[in-house]
């Protein structure tokens, strides 16, 4: 709740700055929350989202693939305490369902954190684009300087393909044992 | 922030719940699995925005077009 309170407030403080300069930004949201929920525009945005949702996952899905096809592969990724298997996205892996419990308020954090960003660099700046590159800029340093390129999903590329496909993979549950 | 900048900030929002779908979501194909319904659901659920956000990007013209015979 204390949470979702400073979101909201955040909310409140960039909105009409936000509105003044990029309505573009928030025009399909407004039409939303006025309850015009078949307005083209948002589902627009909804597919474009999902698109683009998916394409980031695309690579750690990949990762996840490879190694539960050779598991023999050192992962970087750290290990489930249940029976030691890779704790990386999707796919055989042994995953608690909790994550998938609080995913949405993750989300919005990640969100919230993204927009806030944004804003208070576009008032710095004055420019959409050079806001936006600045903004992506500061996300990605505090990414690896936290988590490492793992965190960029940058692994996922690098990773040599293995013999078996990955979708014969995906679909045996043996090859994540 | 590409997103945010070119569809905006509920583009944005759809972005990261779909990311935090996808990969946390615990999906399998393996449905011996306990958290294998949790990962249909939400895969459905995923196919579900998808199939609204197509209907409604429509703005009430046919689906697949107009087929001219």
């Amino acid at each position: 709740m204390l949470l979702a309170a400073f979101i909201w407030l955040m909310y409140l403080a960039l909105e009409p700055y936000v509105r003044r300069y990029s309505p573009d930004m928030l025009m399909s949201w407004s039409r939303l929350i006025g309850g015009r929920f078949r307005d083209p525009r948002v589902g627009r945005d909804i597919l474009a989202g999902l698109c683009a949702g998916i394409l980031i996952a695309l690579p750690a899905v990949r990762a996840a693939a490879d190694a539960a096809v050779s598991p023999a592969r050192p992962s970087p990724h750290p290990t489930t305490p249940i029976d030691h298997q890779p704790r990386i996205p999707s796919l055989d892996t042994a995953r608690p369902v909790r994550p998938a419990a609080n995913a949405e308020e993750r989300a919005g954090q990640r969100h919230a954190h993204h927009a806030r960003n944004s804003a208070l660099t576009r008032m710095l700046v004055k420019r959409t684009w050079l806001a936006a590159m600045i903004a992506g800029l500061v996300v990605a340093f505090v990414a690896v300087s936290q988590a490492g390129t793992e965190y960029l999903l940058l692994n996922g590329f690098s990773r040599p393909r293995s013999r078996r496909s990955t979708w014969a993979c995906w679909s045996a549950s043996a090859c994540s044992r | 922030m590409g997103v945010l900048v070119g569809f905006g900030m509920f583009a944005l929002m759809t972005t990261f719940l779909t990311n935090y779908i996808v990969m946390q979501g615990g999906m399998t194909a393996d449905f011996s699995r306990l958290y294998a319904p949790t990962g249909l659901w939400l895969m459905a659920l995923v196919a579900a925005a998808a199939a609204f956000g197509f209907y409604a990007s429509r703005a009430g013209e046919p689906l697949f077009g107009k087929f001219e015979t």
